[in-house]
């Protein structure tokens, strides 16, 4: 386990951000953690850096007790947290070559390949004050990797990006983890950036975890068969025979449209039970819930927008 | 350390603050010349304990002068605004928890900052010294016998002359101690910006102390609080214009402002441990 945090708990005053938390993350995995906006993301975050002091938690990163041997996990471990800060009145290789050398190890070709890796050779050069939102979280990440980082945090990486720069930083994220075996540890509250980008995710919602998985297996959990059909209650009927569970059901006049459990394997044996109960179909189909469905259900958030507070 | 302390040289280099403390040292020198060559010319033909007052309007005398309103107000303020940015403005802007993110002791990091902020205030008192020295040498004479007036000097109304042979010595003296005098303002806006982590409530609380202690301190009948104004003692410069100086009373009120320093040092540096970046 790259991280392996327990009974993580945090609070500001008498607010809770973080109600007793455990985080597991796989070495060479990118890991997401997805959760609302005051979720408690940043806030597990900077404790996992011992940027923060908790209330209590049992911290292992790389192996190491974060509160014995912050030092030592620090020398293997990069991070962005919140936006990319810099010293603005320096070059981007002055900036990686300061930080590099806070760390004890300013190796040029390090910083070479970092500032090629993330492309931003042409510009290396050039006052950090000239760059774009963008071109920082590039830079950012480009600090995060040095010197020959084993983790890295990655703190809301898509913020402020357009799209291609959104793209750009996907893209770098899986090339760390698939070429260089870095393990990244991804908070977002986009959905969309989870599911392209992790292998791993951990949902929470007001401090506490509500999910964690492999994103393919979670969604594979999430899998539902979709049917058209004018004959409403006949499958109804139907279906309370033969224990099947229907999740949705849509009335859109001329026919509804029904939402069940089950996997694509079940669609044969199904459409040979509906037509031999003499039941129309106008179409059947396994129906994938993306991320953004799940994490409303898990989080109770209203697709019409702002959280479900009751 | 001092690998840490010269890259957070560097960085001040960078950003140009030597310019900006230079060029207001410059300033100050070339108004203070001007205010100094019209009293010359006023006082030609006056004469102060025998002597031509113009004779005793040197080089030294100025460079001696100089230091006063420098010590009391421009440092202060420069040091004041300069620390508060490199400590409370990173802290605020998030370029400390970057550094942070290294592995690096906050500790190392506080005091490099302090020496950094340290030897900075050294050198804006060592340009003074130059620059008005310089200048006045080649204005009013590099030496002679120096006047020392006890309203500028020493807050009271003596008055006698300093002889050439130890005028230079009393010069160093003074911006040697005048160096001190600056480590414990550095100490102070270093500890209020641990405390603060805001840039504009360092600048504001760290002179508020510094002028408020001043003007309470010239105060006399306020004089029971005096002895605890914490910029009481901190004046020891003015010893050295003294014709013998007393070197007990100069020990003791650095004694003093020692402890004040490292007071300073320690809520700082356990007030940074504990931030929250």
């Amino acid at each position: 386990m790259a991280i392996k945090a327990q009974h993580i708990t945090k609070s500001f005053g008498t607010f809770k951000a973080v109600d007793d938390l455990d985080l597991y993350v796989r070495e060479g995995s990118v890991h997401g953690f997805l959760g609302p906006n005051g979720a408690g993301k940043t806030t597990v975050i900077r404790i996992l850096l011992g940027l923060l002091s908790p209330d209590s938690a049992e911290v292992e990163i790389l192996g190491k007790d974060l509160f014995m041997s912050r030092d030592q996990i620090m020398s293997q471990t990069g991070a962005i947290v919140e936006y990319p800060a810099f010293f603005e009145y320096m070059t981007a290789y002055e900036n990686l070559y300061y930080l590099s050398r806070l760390s004890g190890c300013a190796d040029k070709t390090m910083i070479e390949k970092a500032i090629d890796i993330v492309g931003l050779s042409k510009v290396r050069n050039k006052l950090v004050k000239t760059f774009s939102y963008g071109m920082k979280q590039r830079l950012g990440i480009a600090q995060a990797m040095i010197p020959e980082n084993k983790l890295i945090f990655l703190d809301e990486p898509v913020n402020g990006l357009d799209p291609h720069g959104i793209l750009d930083i996907r893209n770098l994220i899986r090339q760390l983890s698939e070429n260089h075996g870095i393990t990244v540890f991804l908070s977002s509250h986009l959905l969309s950036e989870v599911e392209q980008t992790c292998d791993y995710v951990t949902i929470i919602h007001k401090g506490h975890k509500v999910c964690e998985g492999k994103v393919s297996e979670l969604m594979k959990q999430h899998e539902s068969i979709e049917i058209l059909t004018p004959d409403r209650e006949l499958l109804k009927n139907l279906f309370a025979r033969e224990n099947l569970k229907i999740f949705t059901e849509e009335d859109s006049g001329e026919y509804s449209r029904f939402l069940i459990e089950g996997s694509e394997n079940i669609v044969p044996p199904l459409v040979e039970k509906l037509v031999n109960n003499k039941i129309r179909l106008y179409g059947i189909a396994k129906h994938q819930k993306v991320l953004e469905d799940i994490f409303v259900e898990l989080t109770g958030y209203k697709k019409d927008g702002g959280p479900d507070r009751a | 350390m001092a690998a840490l302390t010269g890259l957070e040289y560097k960085k001040l280099i960078r950003q140009k603050l030597h310019y900006t403390g230079l060029g207001v040292v410059l300033f100050f020198t070339c108004l203070s010349s001007l205010g100094f060559i019209m009293h010359r010319m006023r006082n030609a033909k006056k004469k102060i304990e025998g002597e031509a007052a113009a004779e005793l309007l040197n080089g030294i005398a100025f460079s001696m002068t100089c230091l006063v309103p420098a010590i009391y107000v421009l440092f202060p303020m420069i040091i004041s605004i300069f620390t508060a940015t490199s400590m409370a403005g990173e802290l605020q802007n998030g370029q400390m928890r970057t550094m942070l993110l290294r592995p690096v002791s906050r500790w190392n990091v506080f005091f490099s900052r302090f020496f950094m902020m340290s030897f900075y205030s050294f050198f804006l008192v060592i340009a003074l010294l130059f620059v008005s020295y310089s200048c006045g040498s080649v204005m009013f004479g590099a030496t002679g016998d120096v006047v020392i007036f006890g309203e500028i000097f020493l807050r009271n109304g003596s008055r006698y002359i300093l002889p050439e042979k130890v005028v230079f010595t009393k010069l160093l003296l003074m911006y040697s101690f005048a160096c001190f005098s600056t480590i414990y303002l550095v100490a102070m806006n270093m500890m209020i910006s641990a405390l603060t982590k805001k840039v504009s409530h360092t600048i504001v609380i760290s002179l508020g102390i510094y002028y408020t202690s001043y003007i309470l301190s010239s105060l006399s009948f306020m004089k029971h609080i005096h002895a605890f104004l914490p910029t009481r003692y901190l004046d020891i410069w003015r010893f050295a214009v003294v014709r013998d100086i007393p070197w007990d009373q100069l020990f003791h009120d650095c004694t003093i402002d020692i402890c004040y320093i490292v007071s300073f040092l320690v809520i700082g540096g356990i007030a940074f441990n504990m931030t929250e970046v």
